[in-house]
């Protein structure tokens, strides 16, 4: 027979146990009267050492009444007994046989009221009080763990199970549930007692009534080496440990009442654990990636190995409470794997409870793997991606970790900060306040594959450092880990962007959508600029698009009616870049904006940075605008393209701009093939000059019907200095001029002695000619612009004989119109060599008279009937000739020699 | 999925062993399939108490629900036993309680009720005074049904009867509505000793009752005896031999036929004329309508008529007609003396079904099943029948010889006997095999509920940790069918831990086992749950359980979103020249020299080329 042990001085820690039959006709209400425990070393002296395989005992008391025959009765009785135990107090049911729970009230001796279990299961003595007065002691037994618990002990009292399922709560605290406690078990009160070192030879005497199928045997072996099964908590900083305690009866059930137990010394005294400097605490960590292929998408494999002490002379291993991993620079965060993503919320995930975690398949990053002394299988379980901002860290990434053993009643959550550094994308993993569970190996492995969570850097060795911090001490252990990038070397350094240009619908002077697209290929150098000039006649309707402002373009906030064309922007490593605007999700826009860095006008792509969970706000990159002032042929070139968001690198893998505003982009009305240019620049410095074929059709259904009126003023007798203007017009629709020479009237000579003071092309340049070089004006009006274009009419320094014409058009763009003066059978000619391919509808010319005109009447004008040879040559190959009569001011003679 | 989502945390029992040897647990079906009792390991959240046998009863109608079979208990120490049921059957329990729960009853008193399975409703069958201290034993029963209940009991609870304070008992039917003493005053019913409920003691509607009779103070003398109606019994262990008294001889029930006009029993006293009076064991058959008694068993030696060591009966179809019993002798072709022989028996005939090696006395086990018909038998076996070694290299059959048990199946039309557990490639032999469970469901021991597990077609329903087919993949215990020489798994092959079977309905619609695995989407919790295999497919309100098969990999992540299209650039397609005809290149000036003729000439014809589409250049200059 066992001999009862008493309750020594109480010192806290508990389990409850117990079970009665309550008394009372009409039963108040239910309570825990005393709650309680105690460690002990083997002889019964108190131990608080941190990590000691100590005995660990409980006890419950529930009160008691007098019934009507003077009868102590207890108070109700108990249905279920729920207790946490203090985080870190453990035991580890792999170290004691198990024992099949039919065995457990199946003796073939004795009959059912008596347990059969074999010697090495058992874990512990439950001394249980009975109603009738007396106590009896019983062997628990570790029992084969029912399916969703992880551990299960038991003890047969008069043929019932007393079942004790302990699960894994929050923080790694363990809980254990009666739930099993029979109302045919008459007991009022338990003191449980769960041994250090079950196994140990002190117990023979304790281990069961029955031993190998005999009854009272007075030692019985466990025929087991010594292993250690329960130990004390590690955390000596955590001060005295509080023991929760709830139970309700079946008088009143779900009525639950609580109590609670502070950990003391015999004499009273809260105490925790201490010695936690004499803990042992040596783990090391692994980190590689899961490719040695240079620049590739790669997995990630993280092996923490924490060597548990197993010694039942030792002490216990402290546990692992914070773990924090430097990642090298360069293994950095692979923007693909935002393809398909999915993020886990703080709903689904539940952190802090044990609801099932309802991630969604799509947040799954990766694996994990957790091999624990305390069960023999391991604990698996996934690695998830933690919603942006509405995470524990109010972080871009974290990532939770969530292990399961649902037949073992196991499951783990984790959250952990994934911080990337701005600059350099460098990754620091932190883990901290982990659960005070004990593990040997936690194999943490990212998901592979082209959407694989990081991306390798360049070929090299690379360490990861790791800082380990267990709850026993406060200095870290630092473990570090090398891995090598050997494969496919070469092409970081490489540059052959694609690129694709032009517009959908290429009919000639029509308007439609522009396009560019640049691409690279995988692994090469990420593109830094890109440039790219359009084709003659290419052109915008500025007229009527509002300009975003400065102040909006920078805040990424135009507006929309400044919206001239759409974005899209595919990033990532690997075979699945992934693409914004991903579907239900902003769209990139493109608007136009004013004047910048020296471009009349500029581009504005504002790309909100939303793929799959994240969203990493609106990237806003500005392109100017210049427009050639002799062809108009427009260039963009746009600002250094940002490389890292929010420390998320970008490797561009396709950027598409498409100008598509109804009516805004304008086709030329000339067929000639041409291309469209563009330069990509690397972030390496390079630039690769690039090119798209562009070419327009259609041009022979355009009209080119332009009409020149030219008219004379001022005084009209010979050797008189008349004024000129010219003045065409242009019918909508039709082809633009490409060239156009006008011949004087024979009536007209130059007036070479007029020719005073001429702009040099430096001047012209810098935009500095004298204004005596000023001989004439010039206004132009485009249904491309809101406002006409005009400026003054220059003689400029020319190659000729003869100085050049310039007409200097400003509004808004300049345009340079040069015309080349010269002699035709000594009649004067000026001949507009390069004209624009841009929609003009009428353009005057006026030339002074007088003292500044440059022509001299040589016979009277109004007796001549004076005509001018005109040559058109349209953009599309037609051309247009005539003799127009010039218009002279009969009536008013000696007006224009005023001037 | 039979019981409910929520258990408490509760499993469906899963385990019963005996002698270190795992056999299949029995549940109580309804005929119709839509009832199922069985044990859960913990109370239900709504349960009122939790005896030490916690069983609930599922019902379907439209879905099942499972309703807490344990009575309200008893405050104590008022009351001085639980509340406890002390009988069960598919439809009905004997429940006894000292709380007043219907008109009628006192509190206070001992109270035994009828409670329907289905609605909770309790039916008053008898409240006496509770002396102190009963013991469940002394509420031991024989069987219930939806309207009687067939118990013993040592209080007087009719005016006839007797108050004992020791183990003797009075033998009760509560049949019509009103309570009968059917043992003779003057003589008690030893009713622990009648409690195999596979011998039929009791009819199935209650209203016969064989039982055994015994004058007080002499248990060993008790005869068989047959009462009808709640009449007092009659005995029908009464010698027909020419010239013996009429007097009662000890017997003992075997089996009966399911209304009970046909019943075996054994005695060793020579009962009909052509029964040799040396106390050879002799099968009896007694049949009621014309109150007749043939021998069944007559010639060399018998011994061990009881198919099942463990209890009192041996196999006997529900109409009475095929008996199936083991004899050391050889009773026919085949048999050999000395050995463990199994005998059909059926109209006169007996055919040896299987004979085991002599001095193998572990053979068969107790564990049968029988068709309702009677024409096919399912038992367990070490031995190998037929010709499949379940010894050499088998694991996981500890003691017993080390040989795992099978099950094989004979058919009595067909004279055959198969092997529906051995594994088809003849592959070593894992774990036991069971078949024809067992469970107690109450706290009264004899009362013991025993699986059906064939059907009158012959297919048998059983479980092993033998992998029988290739979906089977779990190493672990799982739920098969035999039919027709051909294995079908029932539970998945996929659960993390043992399936096991729990019974069926006689007709074999509904085949109800226990697995942890969840197989449709209304289970969501980890625990052992009761599954239905039932013709006709499942509930579609329980849905079907989503594909447990975790994803790996970027598998995980969803589609990934495909590139945009490429644009359209059509201005990149544009072939040829579309102007009208190619004017004079800019850029680098014509020769100032007037054209020549010639080249006048050229001119006109490149006008002409124009309009023809062609190109003809008067003046070339770089391109732009």
């Amino acid at each position: 027979m066992i001999a009862l042990r008493k309750l020594v001085n109480t010192f806290t820690l508990a389990l409850v146990l117990g079970a009665a039959f309550g008394a009372a006709q009409a039963p108040a209400a239910f309570s825990i009267e005393t709650f309680d425990g105690e460690w002990t070393a083997l002889d019964g002296s108190s131990l608080t050492q941190a990590g000691a395989h100590a005995e660990v005992h409980f006890d419950i008391q529930c009160p008691s009444v007098a019934n009507s025959r003077g009868e102590t009765v207890p108070d109700g009785t108990v249905r279920t007994v729920k207790v946490d135990l203090p985080p870190g107090l453990v035991g580890n049911p792999t170290t004691v046989g198990t024992c099949p729970e039919a065995k457990l009230v199946f003796n073939p001796v004795l009959g059912n009221l008596f347990s059969s279990c074999p010697p090495d299961s058992t874990v512990g003595l439950a001394e249980v009080r009975l109603v009738q007065g007396g106590l009896i002691a019983v062997p628990v037994s570790n029992l084969q763990p029912a399916p969703g618990t992880a551990a299960q002990f038991g003890f047969n009292l008069f043929g019932g199970i007393v079942r004790i399922s302990a699960f894994t709560g929050e923080g790694g605290r363990t809980i254990s549930t009666l739930t099993q406690v029979s109302q045919a078990a008459q007991v009022v009160g338990t003191e449980l007692t769960l041994w250090g070192v079950p196994t140990a030879d002190a117990h023979n005497a304790e281990r069961g009534i029955i031993c190998e199928g005999e009854f009272g045997v007075p030692d019985c072996p466990a025929n087991l080496p010594p292993a250690p099964f329960m130990a004390l908590p590690t955390d000596c900083a955590a001060g005295p440990l509080n023991t929760q305690a709830a139970a309700d009866s079946w008088e009143q059930p779900g009525l639950f009442s609580s109590a609670s137990s502070i950990s003391h010394l015999p004499d009273g005294t809260p105490t925790g654990v201490s010695g936690c400097e004499n803990l042992d605490f040596k783990p090391t960590m692994t980190v590689s990636p899961t490719t040695r292929e240079a620049l590739a998408p790669t997995g990630l494999e993280v092996e923490l190995t924490v060597p548990q002490d197993q010694n039942p002379e030792s002490l216990a291993t402290p546990h692992v409470k914070k773990v924090v991993t430097q990642l090298p620079p360069g293994l950095t965060v692979n923007a693909s794997q935002a393809n398909g993503l999915a993020a886990c919320s703080p709903q689904q995930i539940g952190l802090g409870t044990n609801s099932a975690v309802t991630c969604p398949e799509a947040s799954t990053v990766g694996t994990v793997e957790i091999e624990t002394p305390l069960l023999e299988e391991r604990i698996e379980g996934s690695v998830y991606l933690a919603q942006q901002g509405t995470n524990p860290f109010n972080s871009l990434l974290a990532l939770y970790i969530v292990a399961a053993n649902p037949e073992r009643g196991v499951l783990v959550k984790l959250a952990g900060k994934v911080a990337p550094d701005a600059r350099t994308g460098q990754l620091i993993a932190t883990f901290d306040e982990t659960p005070q569970l004990p593990f040997e190996t936690l194999r943490l492995r990212l998901n592979g594959g082209d959407r694989a969570a990081l991306v390798t850097p360049s070929c090299g060795t690379y360490g990861t450092q790791a800082e380990l911090t267990s709850w026993a001490q406060a200095e870290a252990v630092e473990s570090d880990s090398s891995f090598t990038i050997d494969q496919g070397c070469g092409r970081g350094a490489q540059f052959t962007p694609g690129f694709t240009a032009g517009t959908s619908n290429p009919v000639a002077g029509k308007s439609s959508s522009f396009s560019l697209r640049v691409t690279r290929p995988d692994g090469q150098e990420n593109v830094a600029r890109v440039e790219s000039v359009l084709p003659e006649g290419l052109l915008a309707k500025l007229a009527g698009v509002p300009l975003c402002a400065d102040a909006e373009a920078a805040a990424g906030a135009c507006p929309e009616a400044s919206r001239v064309g759409a974005a899209a922007v595919g990033a990532g490593v690997g075979g699945s870049p992934v693409f914004v605007p991903q579907p239900g999700k902003s769209v990139p826009g493109v608007y136009l904006a004013g004047p910048y860095k020296g471009g009349p006008y500029s581009l504005v792509a504002q790309v909100p940075a939303q793929a799959g969970p994240f969203d990493l706000g609106t990237v806003s990159v500005r392109t100017r605008i210049e427009i050639d002032p002799v062809t108009a042929r427009v260039s963009v070139s746009s600002d250094p393209l940002p490389q890292i968001l929010q420390g998320i690198p970008i490797s561009y893998r396709d950027i598409r701009v498409d100008v598509n505003r109804g009516g805004f982009t304008l086709n030329p009305t000339s067929c000639t093939p041409m291309a469209v240019q563009g330069t990509i620049g690397s972030v390496g410095g390079k630039a690769v000059s690039v090119d798209s074929r562009f070419q327009v059709a259609g041009c022979e259904r355009l009209g080119f019907k332009p009409k020149l009126a030219l008219r004379l003023s001022g005084k009209t007798n010979r050797s008189a200095h008349p004024k000129l203007q010219a003045t065409l017009t242009m019918p909508q629709g039709g082809a633009n001029i490409a060239r156009a020479a006008v011949t004087l009237p024979k009536t007209e000579f130059l007036e070479q002695s007029h020719i005073k003071t001429i702009c040099t092309r430096v001047q012209y340049a810098a935009k500095a000619c004298p204004k005596a070089s000023i001989y004439g004006y010039a206004k132009a009006w485009s249904p491309l612009l809101d406002k006409p274009l005009e400026g003054p009419v220059y003689l400029r320094s020319s190659s000729n004989p003869l100085p050049d014409l310039v007409a200097s058009l400003d509004g808004q763009i300049h345009i340079d119109l040069s015309g080349r003066i010269d002699t035709k059978n000594a009649r004067i000619r000026n001949t507009f060599d390069l004209v624009p391919d841009a929609p003009v509808s009428k353009f005057v010319l006026t030339m002074q008279g007088g003292k500044k005109g440059l022509l001299v009447n040589n016979t009277e004008l109004c007796k001549a009937k004076p005509r001018a040879d005109v040559r058109f040559d349209g953009q599309n190959g037609k051309t247009a000739d005539s003799q127009p009569l010039v218009k002279v001011d009969c009536g008013k003679k000696g007006k224009g020699e005023k001037k | 999925m039979v019981s409910p989502a929520d258990k408490n945390g509760a499993n469906v029992s899963q385990a019963e062993i005996a002698s270190g040897e795992p056999r299949a647990l029995a549940s109580l079906v309804t005929a119709d399939g839509n009832g199922i009792s069985y044990v859960l390991s913990g109370p239900l959240k709504d349960a009122e108490a939790y005896p030490l046998y916690n069983f609930v009863r599922s019902s379907r109608a439209s879905d099942w629900m499972t309703r807490s079979m344990a009575t309200k208990q008893t405050p104590w120490p008022v009351g001085t036993m639980m509340s406890t049921s002390v009988a069960i059957s598919a439809s009905t329990t004997l429940d006894y309680s000292e709380l007043g729960l219907v008109p009628g009853a006192v509190t206070g008193n001992g109270n035994l009720y009828l409670r329907d399975s289905a609605t909770g409703a309790y039916t008053l069958v008898a409240s006496y005074p509770s002396p102190a201290a009963p013991t469940y034993e002394q509420q031991a029963a024989l069987a219930v049904g939806r309207d009687f209940a067939v118990f013993g009991q040592p209080h007087a609870l009719t005016p006839e009867a007797n108050e004992y304070t020791g183990i003797d008992q009075n033998l009760y039917s509560f049949y019509g509505g009103e309570l009968h003493l059917l043992n003779d005053p003057a003589s008690v019913a030893p009713v622990y000793e009648m409690q195999d409920s596979r011998a039929r003691y009791v009819s199935e509607d209650g209203s016969r009752v064989y039982f055994k009779q015994a004058p007080q103070g002499n248990p060993q003398a008790s005869a068989l005896y047959l009462s009808e109606n709640g009449a007092p019994g009659r005995p029908i262990s009464v010698s027909r031999r020419p010239g013996d008294l009429p007097a009662p001889v000890p017997a003992e029930l075997i089996g009966a036929s399911a209304d009970g006009s046909v019943a075996y029993f054994t005695s060793f006293a020579p009962l009909t004329a052509n029964a040799e009076p040396n106390r050879r064991e002799v099968i009896y058959r007694y049949t009621v309508a014309d109150d007749e008694l043939v021998a069944v068993t007559l010639g060399p030696e018998p011994y061990a008529y009881k198919f099942d060591r463990e209890g009192q009966a041996t196999p006997v179809s529900e109409d009475g007609s095929y008996l199936y019993f083991i004899a050391q002798a050889a009773l026919a072709p085949g048999g050999v003396t000395g050995s463990q022989n199994i005998y059909a028996w059926h109209d006169g005939e007996t055919r040896l079904v299987a004979s085991f090696p002599e001095g193998f006395q572990n053979d068969p086990r107790p564990f049968w099943s029988l068709s309702s018909d009677g024409t096919k038998l399912a038992f367990v076996s070490l031995s190998s029948l037929t010709g499949y070694d379940n010894a050499s290299g088998s694991s996981g059959c500890d003691g017993l010889g080390g040989a795992c048990g099978e099950v094989f199946v004979y058919d009595w039309s067909k004279d055959q006997l198969h092997c529906a557990s051995c594994p088809p490639a003849g592959e070593p032999a894992r774990g036991h095999a069971t078949v024809g469970g067992i469970q107690q469901l109450t706290i009264n021991p004899g009362q013991r509920t025993y699986s059906r597990s064939i059907r009158n077609d012959g297919t048998v329903f059983f479980d092993t940790q033998q992998k029988l087919v290739a979906s089977d993949t779990n190493g672990k215990r799982d739920v098969y069918s035999f039919q027709e020489g051909a294995v079908s798994l029932i539970s998945t092959g996929r659960s993390p831990s043992d399936s096991v079977y729990h019974g069926m309905n006689p007709s074999g619609t509904d085949v109800f086992f226990g697995t942890e695995e969840r197989l449709v989407a209304a289970d969501t919790d980890a625990q052992v749950d009761m599954y239905d295999a039932r013709v006709g497919g499942g509930l579609a309100s329980q849905g079907r359980h989503p594909s447990t098969a975790p994803c790996a990999g970027s598998g995980c992540q969803g589609t990934a979103e495909a590139p945009p299209p490429p644009p359209a650039v059509g201005s990149s397609e544009v072939r040829g020249d579309g102007n009208a005809s190619n004017r004079r290149d800019r850029g680098k000036r014509c020769s100032k020299k007037p054209p020549s003729r010639r080249a006048q000439k050229g001119k006109k014809k490149s006008k002409k080329a124009g309009r023809q589409g062609r190109r003809a250049v008067a003046c070339r200059g770089g391109n732009r």
